[in-house]
């Protein structure tokens, strides 16, 4: 996985978001799936429905949100969080140079 | 002119000639049918109902005939045909008014597009309505039933047709679909409901309709505003017990529970988006019906 990237939305632009509370749920339009997502999962969703995040930036808003544990990875949790919903293509991966 | 005004013997005719155009709900409709059972079925359980003239438009051209072949005289059977198709296999002689019933959810599950579709009843109470979704065999039918034989509107027992530029949902007042059980759970419980003729050994078993209050078919224009969408499970012998559903579920399962949602794509998605924001949403367990029907009168007061 890569260390340095920014997340985005598709750039096809037909994913859509509804958000309630801790809850969202997201149509992919080109499937037709739907996609129930909770807690830290909607979270991430919800960032970056505004605007592309880089995966410091998503890091530092998860900790100031979140109370971790101290043995939670959260780097690791993070980086497969990106990578499931990359490939149900909610969301694109871009390496930074 | 209402069908209860006319006689079975017009009736009979039209139906053998050029078609009764009744209008139901949103929709006009043209059925011709040579069975004499259809005929019974509609005088039944339609007699609220108004009979069309000629000249209105019609949004569905159906027909439940026998197939003119030497099947009409060994084990005959019924086609339902709409505008000249034959969308399915034929059923048992028997079983032609639920067919016509079947075939005609059919046409506008399939056909109404101008509607976000999901399978669910809704009554309303007090300008409220209602949405009962679920599975076939969550008791939504029963439950909606019981409720209209206690004074709710019938709006449907087996579509909701929620417009997507108003929100409100739209009349489709036919006769309720009782199955195996349910048919002696509402005998018992409204004993002056009229059930229509019933069916046996058909796919989902004993099958039966009642009729649709004459109050219900009378306010079949006029919309309702949904304030609660319901997930009824019943369960026998189970407490009466409302759980608040979260709104992202709630859509989740209205999604899995609509005919047109995939067609419809992200208007259909933003339509479920706005009933889940502008409702109150819960699953529902019950087993008894009076206990169902005063909390949700209780609710819609």
């Amino acid at each position: 996985m890569l260390k340095n990237y920014t997340v985005d939305l598709p750039p096809n632009g037909r994913v859509w978001f509804r958000f309630w509370e801790d809850e969202c749920v997201v149509f992919h339009e080109l499937s037709g799936q739907i996609h129930l997502i909770a807690e830290m999962g909607a979270f991430l969703l919800k960032l970056i429905s505004e605007q592309p995040y880089t995966r410091s930036q998503l890091l530092a808003h998860f900790v100031n949100s979140f109370e971790l544990s101290i043995d939670f990875n959260l780097e690791e949790f993070l980086d497969k969080l990106i990578i499931e919903y990359q490939n149900l293509g909610l969301l694109t991966v871009t390496e930074n140079s | 002119m209402k069908l209860s005004a006319s006689s079975r013997k017009s009736i009979v005719q039209s139906l053998a000639g050029k078609g009764l155009s009744l209008r139901i709900g949103s929709f006009n409709i043209r059925l011709r049918s040579s069975v004499g059972a259809v005929a019974d079925h509609l005088i039944c359980l339609y007699g609220a109902f108004n009979i069309l003239d000629g000249l209105d438009f019609i949004d569905f051209n159906v027909a439940i005939n026998p197939p003119l072949s030497l099947r009409r005289y060994l084990r005959p059977q019924v086609n339902f045909s709409f505008d000249g198709y034959f969308p399915f296999k034929p059923l048992p002689y028997a079983q032609a008014p639920a067919f016509f019933e079947w075939g005609l959810n059919w046409c506008i599950a399939s056909h109404s597009n101008q509607f976000l579709i999901i399978h669910a009843a809704v009554v309303e109470l007090n300008g409220q309505a209602f949405i009962f979704a679920g599975i076939p065999g969550s008791g939504k039918s029963t439950l909606s039933a019981a409720m209209v034989c206690r004074g709710w509107r019938l709006l449907s027992d087996e579509m909701t047709l929620l417009c997507l530029s108003d929100g409100l949902a739209y009349p489709v007042p036919r006769p309720v679909s009782l199955k195996n059980q349910s048919l002696d759970i509402i005998r018992q419980f409204s004993p002056d409901a009229i059930i229509g003729s019933i069916v046996n050994d058909t796919l989902k078993g004993t099958v039966g309709h009642m009729r649709p209050p004459d109050s219900s078919v009378e306010r079949s224009a006029t919309p309702a505003l949904p304030t609660k969408v319901i997930f009824p499970k019943y369960k026998q012998g189970s407490q009466t017990e409302l759980a608040p559903l979260s709104k992202a579920k709630a859509l989740l399962k209205l999604a899995e529970n609509c005919f047109n949602y995939s067609a419809l794509g992200k208007e259909g998605f933003d339509g479920l988006g706005r009933l889940c924001d502008a409702t109150d949403c819960y699953d529902f367990s019950y087993s008894n019906l009076d206990e169902a029907i005063a909390l949700f009168t209780e609710l819609a007061s």
